[in-house]
């Protein structure tokens, strides 16, 4: 029983700290826990009359209706592979950019770099999609007009043909994000102990040498930290590149529809609010599970880095 | 303990916010009292308006938001005061976003009176839904003059169930099959066109193309196997279809159907005497015609309707010739092809309906709605002729037709000087000649066998493109199509279909 | 020893290069957008978009500014929902991290798993939209502009709880209590103050998310007197992609298409949208790079 009376001595005491939560306790509840009690849609079969409370129970037929489909193998395919590569490339280029701006012992050029390699990060996905089209756009593109200057080819009409797509998105991605995380990988090597290398350079060890062994597995816990974690979120897609960007083009749906696209064009475009719903469980599920696998590998790794 | 009291405090903090959120929900409902205001008034023939309250009617359909929308809205709203003493919302959506809005503005609740649907947009799942009020009571009450111009075989084919959700507009209520034919090729080997009946008379010109013209493809994409199958039967869920010809309401396996296999017998010796194009497989109607127009092919298969050889003509800039090769034919999906539905979030359904036999009967409010203000953004060239004022052209008009097969009786639309005068007479008579399907006013519902029909469109998916393009001999096919569609759920679905049309027949007795 | 001079100078050489050539792809497309808003139609038509056109016109720019009432309620959307989004979105997050920072915190770890559970589940669009349009009756307000994205993930919190618990000393807290300071005074008058770095990063951070959505404006606006900036480029863009891709099926949409804005108009309006970003980039980036580094190690 003391336990309590000291909880309620603690309570009063810290009323005003408890107080100071409630916005944010009120806010999560309408954004996110009202939410999560509607995935009870998913095993309804919505009506806009009876609305969630009232439509009748379809038990897993939502489900069973996505998962017969192509549909449900299709956009778990897409959102894998494309975040896949996305992953092995961005850690590939900006572990390679965040070792080269190392390099560069100037401060001032070395940040102009940084700032511009960033730019693409802060700027809309509605303006990435301005910028792709001015690239792509079957009459006046630029790519076009230069196939056919140099190459005497005739134009591609980019914005109808899904085999192109996969490149186009990836290139995307890497342009958009690549100057980001070589950010973040900058920051962790710029933290490395510079005696690291004030004694490798006493042992007459190359650049090349140094950057292998000593800055490469002194970042390594960051880079597996950061993978992991990107994996855990493998089944989300960045919602605005795979909508924006293609242009919502029914013809490019095939190679550039993901679980998000998915779940929003259930949602919208069929009006099948029961299946969205079952989609979008279906991803939050998996990546609940995805998440929990991760933090317990990062745990291993490093403990401070992980996330619970 | 500790646990306990931790989860009470998360316990009343939702419990106190549920009963905020719940409260403001409710205020957030349509109001049920708005439905009876005006029902008191006498019928929909517009008198007594005098006893109306007035009330804004908002209509959403698909199309462009014109310039002048504004103006038209007003004029229209000073004429509707008049008559049943409402203003009108014109709410056009972009064709690009009309999925995503309307299905957005039934989710959320939003109140309005009358939108387009149509069978291709949904219009049997959102009836189903309950977006859409039951019109029979309202029409027999407001609308009394609608059956009068539609006639019995569009109502009966916009029921669901027996249901009437929307009306459809009145326009050519059938599909014609045949194929458009450049007319320089017809002309220069002199075919003769007007004996032409059936698919076995074209053959004879494929066959001199072929002969002559190396360079010609003589029938471009195989899409149109789709509409002759739209032609002979009455398709009703995957691969089950009337046959057009049949007596009784009975559905059959199109794969097993003779004149079915027969047909894609015959389009498997047309690709072997190398009469389709390269990209058969993929090709479309579209990429058809644009191969006519760069000399590239003589034939592609279409859906036709009176007139369809002018209307490509010009949109595709080179002259063309349509050749019936069937009858046209009605079917349910021809019936529900553009429909005005009115909203369950409508606050007064009456005067909807009011609206609704207006537009069906007042050729000024139809046309205002069509084509604008007479004087401004058109001038009458005779009775119901019209054509663009001085100095306005097509690039520069401010309220461009938002669509007249969208509205209404169509056939009381005026027409344009550059379009045949007997453009409506042309059509009564298509109408009229259309041989009625003898389902004309079933509808599946794919509702019970939802998951099974997915599956079998995959599969349909799979097979469909070669057995079109005549690729292999269509029999082997076939066979390999139905063992795979049986373990997808074929025969729950034509007992399905079978039941269901059953019940209907029971009901329509 | 002339040899290792050499390659020594290479190496940064080669590098240099190569970030020359990042930098370029960098930037061209930029570049590129605003060429093409300068360009005059014929060039257009014989060249293409081209990061050299034959001729230079501001035609696109008089054409927008000629009525830009569309764009200036557009913007004055973007504006206040950015504004009133930042400020309230930094103070429930600072709010929120504060209390959960402090070791003695009743409930501390319950309210802390509350915040973070909703990181590792979520309820999905649909139920969110009908919560956000049912329950709230959010459509078509502005608030639906704001709210959503109050609290960007729990992400922010869980930053601004690290650096609290590091940089803001126990003792300091301790101190004021003794000297009768309540919660409230201490959180506004010392805790706050100290943090400023913090505050400045979310806030950028919050800022940029609000300047960006075009997500929340294409769910809930349909009233285009409330469509912000992002949402009205959306809308050019596909709008006349649409029409382009259906242009033959008929004849209306041809007419439709003739008095559209033509391409460089498009781009120029591009261009007025991301301007205000582009040249208060300069002035932020630095901020913003130590936001992303401080929120790489600490979080």
């Amino acid at each position: 029983m003391t336990k309590l009376v000291k909880l309620k001595r603690d309570v009063k005491k810290y009323k005003w700290l408890l107080l100071m939560t409630v916005p944010g306790i009120i806010y999560l509840f309408i954004n996110n826990y009202i939410p999560m009690y509607g995935v009870i849609l998913a095993f309804k079969n919505y009506n806009y009359v009876d609305g969630i409370w009232g439509s009748p129970w379809a038990g897993w037929d939502n489900f069973r209706f996505l998962f017969n489909t192509e549909d449900a193998y299709i956009i778990t395919r897409n959102t894998l592979l494309y975040n896949l590569v996305f992953i092995t490339l961005n850690l590939i280029l900006s572990v390679t950019i965040a070792l080269l701006i190392n390099e560069i012992k100037d401060k001032v050029i070395s940040r102009f770099y940084q700032s511009t390699f960033l730019l693409p990060h802060i700027i809309s996905m509605v303006v990435v999609a301005y910028l792709v089209f001015s690239f792509l756009n079957a009459e006046n593109g630029l790519v076009n007009r230069l196939l056919l200057k140099w190459f005497s080819m005739d134009g591609i009409s980019w914005y109808g043909e899904p085999k192109y797509w996969p490149f186009i998105l990836v290139i995307v991605n890497a342009w958009k994000s690549v100057g980001y995380w070589s950010i973040i990988y900058f920051a962790s090597i710029i933290g490395i102990d510079k005696e690291y290398y004030e004694a490798a350079t006493i042992d007459g060890a190359s650049k090349w040498k140094q950057m292998t062994r000593i800055t490469i597995p002194l970042i390594m816990p960051v880079i597996i930290t950061l993978t992991l974690l990107a994996v855990s979120t493998i089944l989300r897609s960045d919602f605005g590149l795979f909508y924006q960007v293609p242009m919502n083009t029914g013809a490019l749906i095939p190679t550039t529809q993901t679980i998000d696209t998915f779940v929003y064009r259930a949602m919208l475009q069929s009006g099948d609010v029961g299946m969205s719903t079952a989609a979008g469980l279906y991803q939050s599920v998996c990546c609940f599970v995805l998440i929990l696998v991760a933090n317990t590998a990062v745990r291993r790794i490093n403990k401070q880095s992980a996330l619970f | 303990m500790k646990k306990k009291v931790h989860l009470l405090f998360i316990v009343m903090l939702c419990g106190m916010l549920v009963l905020t959120a719940c409260g403001k929900g409710n205020s957030n409902k349509p109001s049920d009292s708005g439905n009876t205001s005006g029902n008191t008034a006498e019928s929909g023939n517009q008198e007594g308006n005098s006893k109306l309250s007035p009330y804004k009617i908002t209509m959403v359909y698909p199309a462009s938001a014109a310039k002048d929308l504004q103006l038209v809205q007003d004029e229209m709203s000073k004429y509707l005061t008049e008559k049943i003493n409402a203003t009108i919302e014109l709410k056009p959506i972009e064709w690009a976003s009309w999925e995503d809005k309307t299905n957005l503005m039934k989710v959320s609740n939003e109140p309005f009176d009358l939108m387009f649907t149509a069978s291709w947009f949904s219009y049997a799942k959102d009836a189903a839904k309950g977006q859409y009020l039951e019109l029979d009571d309202l029409m027999n009450e407001y609308g009394k003059d609608i059956p009068g111009v539609l006639g019995d075989d569009f109502i009966k084919g916009s029921r669901i169930d027996g249901k009437l959700y929307a009306l459809p507009t009145k326009k050519e209520f059938g599909q014609g099959f045949g194929f458009l034919l450049d007319k320089k090729l017809v002309d220069k080997y002199g075919f003769d066109t007007n004996g032409i009946k059936s698919i076995e008379d074209m053959e004879q010109m494929f066959k001199t193309i072929k002969e002559n013209e190396p360079d010609v493809a003589p029938v471009a994409s195989s899409k149109f196997t789709n509409i002759w199958n739209a032609a002979n039967y009455d398709y009703l869920a995957t691969d089950i279809g009337i046959p057009r010809d049949s007596k009784e309401l009975k559905a059959v396996d199109m794969l097993e159907d003779p004149n079915f296999i027969d047909f894609y017998k015959r389009m498997h010796q047309w690709n072997q005497n190398g009469w389709f194009d390269k990209d058969i497989l993929t090709s479309t109607e579209e990429q058809g015609v644009n191969m006519i127009k760069a000399g590239k092919a003589f034939a592609v298969g279409q859906s036709l309707k009176p007139g369809k050889d002018k209307e490509m003509s010009l949109s595709a800039g080179v002259e063309m010739i349509q050749v019936e090769t069937f009858e046209p034919f009605t079917t349910t999906g021809d019936a529900q092809g553009a429909m005005l539905g009115i909203s369950r979030t409508s606050k007064d359904p009456a005067r909807a309906m009011m609206f609704l036999n207006m537009l069906y009967t007042d050729p000024v409010l139809l046309n205002m709605l069509d084509w604008g203000i007479e004087g401004k953004h058109y001038v009458k060239v005779s009775d119901n002729v019209i054509d663009f004022p001085e100095g306005v052209n097509s690039d520069t008009q401010t309220y461009p037709n938002p669509g007249g097969w969208m509205f209404g009786n169509q056939f009381n639309s005026y027409l344009w000087a550059n379009e045949d005068p007997n453009k409506w007479e042309e059509f009564q008579k298509f109408n009229d000649r259309s041989e009625r399907s003898i389902a004309l006013g079933f509808s599946f519902n794919q509702e019970p066998v939802k998951s099974e029909m997915a599956s079998l469109t995959n599969v349909m998916k799979e097979f469909e493109a070669t057995l079109r393009s005549g690729a292999v001999e269509p029999e082997p096919l076939l066979e390999k199509w139905k063992a795979k569609r049986k373990s997808a759920g074929f025969d729950k679905v034509k007992a399905e279909v079978d039941k269901q049309l059953a019940a209907w027949a029971e009901s329509q007795k | 020893m002339r040899e290792l001079n050499l390659s020594k100078r290479i190496g940064p050489a080669m590098i240099h290069l190569f970030f020359w050539c990042f930098t370029i792809v960098s930037l061209v497309p930029f570049i590129l957008i605003f060429m093409v808003s300068i360009s005059s139609e014929d060039s257009i038509a014989q060249k293409g978009f081209s990061l050299f056109p034959n001729e230079i016109s501001f035609g696109a720019y008089q054409f927008l500014f000629n009525d830009f009432t569309e764009i200036a309620k557009a913007y004055g959307v973007t504006i206040v929902a950015t504004l009133v989004g930042t400020a309230v979105s930094l103070l429930i997050t600072a709010l929120f991290a504060y209390p959960i920072s402090r070791a003695q915190l009743p409930f501390r770890r319950t309210i802390s798993f509350y915040l973070f559970f909703t990181m590792l589940f979520g309820g999905g669009l649909a139920p969110w939209y009908i919560t956000y349009v049912n329950m709230l009756g959010m459509k078509n307000t502005i608030f639906s502009m704001i709210i959503p994205n109050l609290l960007m993930g729990a992400f922010n919190v869980f930053l601004m709880r690290s650096f609290f618990a590091s940089t803001i000393p126990e003792s300091v807290i301790e101190s004021a209590t003794i000297d009768g300071a309540g919660e409230l005074k201490i959180f506004f008058k010392i805790v706050v103050p100290l943090s400023l770095p913090i505050m400045a990063t979310i806030g950028l951070f919050n800022t940029l998310a609000y300047w960006n959505d075009w997500y929340n404006c294409m769910l809930f606006i349909d009233n285009p007197d409330l469509y912000n900036i992002q949402y009205l480029m959306t809308k050019t863009l596909t709008n006349i992609q649409f029409l382009l891709a259906k242009s033959n099926s008929t004849a209306q949409v041809g007419e439709l298409l003739a008095k559209m804005p033509r391409e460089s108009v498009r781009m120029a309006l591009a261009m007025i949208g991301v301007a205000p970003l582009l040249f208060a980039y300069p002035f932020f980036q630095k901020y913003y790079i130590s936001g992303i580094t401080s929120g790489a190690v600490k979080g």
